[in-house]
């Protein structure tokens, strides 16, 4: 199987601080792919990276094309989509609106929103309930299942998850990696941040360890369980 | 009640409507791109003469100037915003408060190497003609204004709340990082805020023009009430602009008369500053979560 | 040998000196400035001062200048700004001008005169503050080629006394002490106003005011500011709500601009004008003249009366063999009888060189004169 999106020493910049140093890392077509490692380990600045948000050096490429010198809008509309940390969603607008704006952001039409919609809302039947209230009113396992469903609104080839599981109790985190999961079933690919190592080892199929901006070490998710270095980061989270 | 009152009180809705729209403008700009424009009283200004340009000078019909004002200040937004506006974001405060001030000049003294330095007269759709109905006079241009504002405002609340575009603006105003993720091609929704915002200072200038004359000097007075409208408001707020324009114009023109003029704008400005002190967040104080 | 060669040496340089000397002589030229309004609120009547003075040097200029020497203008910008006067006047006064024109705004002149009396050049001015050519105000440096206000009023008030003699007046004035003066003038005079309304500089919207003054039903209101875009906006505003009440006005509706903006509101209102345009021949002559010269500049007393102070300022400069500022003064202090655009001029032991204007009435949008200028 090609790799569906594929990193080739790719480094990463907040200004003059160089927060990821030549990573490489590859995602195939129906994997989940985890990355792990302690806070400030560069998983974010990775995805960053990828999405076209920070100033990035080396190649990424997605279904074979270079996307580095491409705006965020640009690859958000070849299909990866990124669903930050922190949930991030719009406060000040209803569930409805918020997934709504998933869909108008890259240009979906009016019955495509409608459908959109309708196929989030089978994936996260608990905001129906909740589909006329405002963001801010939501609790956080709620606004996590809302981020998700507003990511897939744009028809992603790619879904990308920044820490889905942080501030989040036991049960609403499982609830959540099921669906997750179930989404992933359904044929989207998936790069995952997780700090939460057991949940990322359980969901995942591969793995990838960062440490200060690096790339320490890869491989199954299976093998990776006993391995000394995995118990490294599991104690530094 | 004596009918003077009634008078004031429509007079005064409608000079503070024109500062609401000013401000309504200069609200929508600070929300989705962040930058507190002091130019946009310029734009008032500009809007009478371009109102003049169009009506006076080429001869067009009322509606048809109001439709060109439009087309123009929606075209002098996006270069207003690649030229002088995308520069300044990221800065602070100070260099906004610098940056948009020399741009007011700019426009004015542009303005006036155009058009000239005199006063100039532009009295259309009413030509200066006042109803007596019942012993009430009543200025036509004041309803006019006040219907066109309701229109307006009636407007952008439909394009902001009904329309996929109006919600792309909202969710850049709340979180434009998050917007950005999603796809949202911000600077093209920071260039449609501009065009937007100044289309309603010129708008308001072509409807003010018959009140106040066509004059360079109108902008400076216009943009600091509008920032006055909108602190009393709720800053960030949308019917906080519109509310404090409309208090700042009532309280101006009962301080006249139950003072004298000396005291109308010390008397805003302690109305402004009861605010500051009693409620600082404004009349509209934004809920927690309308802003990320 | 080496004798020969030093005397050719010094022959020669003393060739080039003398042609040297002789160049500069042929370009000795006669620097006067300006210090006005060219942007700003007050650009509408600063940058008519530019243009009249403009045109008198040109004019001097294509004749062959001032005794054979160019005369060279500079014009400051003050931006409408009494600090942005200082400034202008100072960096005038390092050039070495032998005649300053001033600004027309009576309060800048005061803020100018102590550093007028400093550096002891002439500057004539439009400004028509009485105070202005006080004699402890600037040392008699100040030379006016208008009337001052307090001759201007007195007709005007002569006139609305017997002609207008109104049963009820009220008026509305500027909040400075250009309008307060107006107002103090006409209380002194016996008008009992039913209603007194001032309004800010900057103000757009006076219907507060007009309210008030409307009900007191007077027969005449005065309407006393200075600038002429005040007037028309008070004039339409006031108009619409009292539209046969005989307004009397400042010199600020004595221009063709202030008409402009009053329109249909402006007919029948009283003003005295320091200069009617249109009704001699010469002054026709002379708008042409300003209007050839630049298309865009106005006709105006201010524009007339700047022209006329820049052509008695290079008559008396003229006159003396050294541009010596005491003695320019000296001679334009002897100008008696000079028939200018505006008016004859004969300056007075103040400086003031016109003694009255035209009390007149907008008619047909036209000023006509309504008794004879004094």
């Amino acid at each position: 199987m090609s790799a569906m999106l594929k990193l080739a020493s790719v480094s990463a910049f907040y200004g003059p601080m160089q927060s990821l140093h030549e990573a490489s890392l590859e995602v195939d077509q129906g994997e989940i792919v985890v990355l792990i490692g302690a806070n400030g380990a560069g998983k974010s600045t990775l995805l960053r990276a990828i999405s076209g948000v920070i100033q990035r050096r080396g190649e990424i490429s997605f279904l074979g094309e270079r996307i580095d010198r491409l705006e965020p809008e640009d690859i958000v509309r070849l299909g990866i989509v990124h669903v930050p940390e922190g949930r991030r969603i719009f406060p000040g607008m209803t569930v409805r609106e918020n997934l709504e704006v998933g869909g108008h952001a890259v240009g979906r039409s009016a019955a495509g929103i409608r459908q959109g919609i309708e196929e989030a809302l089978a994936h996260f039947p608990r905001l129906k309930d909740r589909i006329g209230s405002y963001g801010w009113s939501l609790s956080g396992g709620e606004q996590q299942m809302l981020a998700v469903g507003r990511g897939l609104m744009a028809q992603p080839k790619l879904l990308m998850l920044d820490e889905p599981s942080l501030g989040l109790a036991p049960l609403v985190t499982r609830d959540l990696f099921d669906i997750v999961r179930g989404i992933n079933e359904s044929g989207v690919p998936m790069l995952l941040v997780e700090q939460n190592v057991g949940l990322a080892l359980r969901y995942g199929q591969r793995c990838y360890v960062m440490e200060t901006g690096n790339i320490v070490k890869h491989g199954p998710t299976a093998t990776m369980a006993d391995d000394p270095v995995i118990a490294k980061a599991y104690l530094g989270s | 009640m004596d009918p003077i009152y009634l008078q004031l009180l429509v007079q005064g809705l409608a000079i503070g409507a024109i500062y609401g729209l000013v401000a309504l403008g200069f609200v929508l700009i600070i929300n989705t791109v962040n930058v507190v424009n002091f130019a946009q009283g310029e734009f008032l200004m500009l809007g009478g003469f371009v109102g003049l340009t169009f009506g006076a000078l080429l001869g067009f019909p009322y509606w048809a100037v109001l439709v060109c004002t439009v087309i123009v200040f929606a075209i002098l937004g996006t270069v207003f915003d690649k030229v002088i506006y995308q520069p300044l974001r990221g800065g602070d405060f100070a260099t906004h408060l610098i940056g948009t001030l020399a741009a007011a000049l700019i426009i004015r003294n542009v303005a006036q190497h155009i058009w000239g330095p005199e006063a100039r007269s532009y009295y259309e759709p009413f030509h200066q003609k006042i109803f007596d109905v019942g012993g009430v006079l009543i200025n036509p241009q004041h309803l006019l204004i006040l219907a066109m504002t309701v229109l307006l405002v009636a407007g952008l609340y439909y394009f902001l709340f009904r329309t996929g575009l109006g919600r792309l603006m909202r969710a850049t105003a709340q979180d434009r990082e998050t917007a950005r993720l999603l796809g949202v091609k911000v600077k093209h929704v920071g260039t449609l805020t501009f065009s937007m915002s100044l289309a309603m200072g010129g708008v308001a200038g072509v409807m003010v023009a018959p009140l106040f004359l066509v004059d360079l000097n109108v902008g400076f007075i216009a943009g600091l009430k509008a920032f006055i409208a909108t602190i009393i408001g709720g800053w960030g707020s949308i019917p906080g602009a519109l509310a404090g324009g409309l208090l700042v114009g009532l309280v101006e023109i009962f301080a006249t008369h139950f003072f004298t003029a000396a005291f109308k704008d010390p008397v805003a400005f302690a109305v402004l500053m009861l605010f500051l002190i009693v409620r600082p967040s404004g009349i509209f104080s934004e809920r927690v979560g309308d802003k990320a | 040998m080496v004798k020969r060669r030093g005397l050719l040496l010094l022959a020669s340089s003393m060739l080039v000196a003398g042609l040297t000397n002789f160049a500069s002589a042929q370009n000795k030229e006669v620097v006067i400035g300006v210090a006005t309004a060219m942007t700003g609120t007050g650009a509408a009547t600063g940058q008519q001062i530019a243009a009249g003075v403009k045109l008198a040097v040109d004019e001097v200029n294509a004749k062959g200048g001032i005794n054979g020497a160019k005369v060279r203008l500079l014009v400051e910008d003050d931006r409408t700004q009494p600090g942005g006067s200082v400034n202008a006047f100072n960096k005038l006064a390092s050039s070495n001008p032998v005649v300053i024109m001033g600004p027309t705004w009576t309060n800048f002149m005061l803020t100018l005169a102590p550093i007028i009396k400093r550096t002891e050049i002439p500057v004539f001015t439009s400004a028509t503050g009485t105070k202005v050519t006080d004699p402890d105000v600037a040392g008699g440096w100040i030379f006016r080629a208008a009337p001052p206000i307090n001759k201007m009023i007195q007709s005007l008030i002569d006139y609305a006394s017997t002609k207008i003699a109104p049963k009820k007046a009220a008026i509305i004035y500027s909040n400075d002490e250009w309008g307060k003066s107006g107002y103090d003038a006409f209380k002194s005079a016996g008008f009992a106003f039913a209603a007194v309304e001032t309004f800010n500089f900057g103000d757009k919207d006076m219907s507060a005011q007009i309210l008030k003054l409307k009900a007191a039903q007077p027969d005449a209101v005065v309407v006393w500011n200075s600038l002429p875009a005040d007037a028309g906006l008070v004039t339409n505003q006031l108009r619409q709500f009292m539209p046969d009440t005989k307004i009397i006005c400042s010199n600020a509706c004595a221009v063709d601009e202030y008409y402009a903006l009053a329109k249909a509101g402006g007919e029948g209102v009283l003003t005295v004008a320091p200069w009617v345009p249109g009704i001699t021949a010469e002054s026709e002559d002379w708008a042409k003249r300003l209007k050839a010269s630049d298309s865009h500049a106005i006709v105006s007393y201010t524009s007339a009366e700047s022209y006329d102070a820049a052509m008695i300022a290079m008559k008396a400069i003229g006159s003396q063999a050294a541009a010596e500022p005491a003695k320019i003064r000296e001679a334009i202090s002897a100008i008696k009888d000079y028939k200018g655009i505006v008016g004859t001029y004969s300056f007075d032991e103040r400086g003031d060189g016109l003694h009255g204007g035209t009390v007149v009435e907008w008619t047909d949008g036209k000023m006509k004169p309504v008794s004879a200028t004094q």
